[in-house]
């Protein structure tokens, strides 16, 4: 009886997703004390508190279409979040798309809220090339902040 | 306190510090979907489209990966994970095929994101960065 071989599986590089990726929903940012985060996400950046779920250790916030949800690895309750070797860093940074806005009251904000600009410069985002800033919460996450492209760009 | 002279739209990209820039490019690309979008291969950059947000790939070795510090350890992290919103969510559908694709599939479940409760997996990239991949709400 012909015995049929099978090919080994190899990676089936030419199917397709049985999916579309539609964006970035949201993601779990690891912070160290939840208040100063808190703060920082809601009073400089203009997030609003949608839901705590304090058994996690969690605290979820809108930013427009997405949210960010913010995980105080300090307290027992995030246990299951804390990563092993501190100081790691998986996320280089995270950009937040900014709607139309005034640069110069933009910059004032910040400055009121002794947040320091480390960084800009005219970069490329997902709608384009564009002004970004670049600052850093609490904890030291990194966080562009980025406006539309300038309009007939 | 004055309020933000600003609106946040949403997330416009993360950027993830990569060890092995081909490997994640495969991951993303081949088996998740997302397509190219740029590629500045002399300051360690490689843009990779996910529908209106961009997942940026930044080599630790490369320019711009070295001034962000010294490689994330194993488990040294400070994003736990990352969702992305799918359009069309056969459960089945999306576990056999990544299953075909060697990927590990973790949790399976029904969770809050951006739009509402709906169900969603995790999947684990591969230098271990998990990826929820999320379905529309139940009650869209």
């Amino acid at each position: 009886m012909a015995r049929v071989t099978r090919k080994p599986a190899k990676p089936a590089r030419a199917s397709k997703p049985p999916f579309v990726l539609e964006g970035i929903d949201h993601i779990l940012v690891l912070v160290s004390g939840m208040k100063p985060a808190v703060r920082f996400y809601t009073e400089v950046l203009g997030c609003t508190v949608e839901d705590a779920l304090p058994q996690y250790g969690m605290l979820q916030l809108r930013a427009g279409a997405a949210l960010i949800d913010l995980v105080d690895i300090a307290v027992p309750e995030a246990r299951w979040a804390k990563p092993p070797v501190a100081g790691g860093r998986n996320f280089d940074h995270l950009c937040l798309a900014l709607g139309v806005h005034d640069e110069g009251a933009l910059r004032r904000h910040l400055a009121r809220h002794q947040v320091e600009i480390i960084e800009e410069g005219v970069h490329g985002g997902s709608r384009g090339e564009s002004l970004s800033l670049y600052v850093r919460d609490p904890s030291g996450n990194v966080i562009e902040l980025k406006g539309p492209p300038p309009l007939g760009a | 306190m004055s309020k933000a002279p600003f609106e946040i739209k949403g997330l416009d990209h993360i950027v993830l510090r990569v060890r092995d820039r081909d490997r994640m490019v495969r991951f993303y690309c081949d088996i998740l979907g997302c397509r190219m979008e740029r590629e500045q291969a002399e300051i360690g950059l490689t843009q990779v489209r996910a529908g209106h947000s961009l997942i940026d790939l930044v080599p630790v070795d490369g320019k711009l990966g070295r001034m962000g510090g010294a490689a994330p350890g194993k488990e040294g992290r400070n994003l736990d994970h990352f969702c992305i919103t799918l359009d069309g969510y056969d459960e089945a559908k999306i576990r056999a095929y990544l299953t075909a694709q060697g990927v590990e599939i973790g949790e399976a479940g029904s969770r809050y994101g951006a739009e509402g409760e709906g169900p969603s997996l995790y999947v684990s990239d591969p230098e271990g960065n998990v990826v929820e991949l999320k379905g529309p709400p139940w009650h869209a």
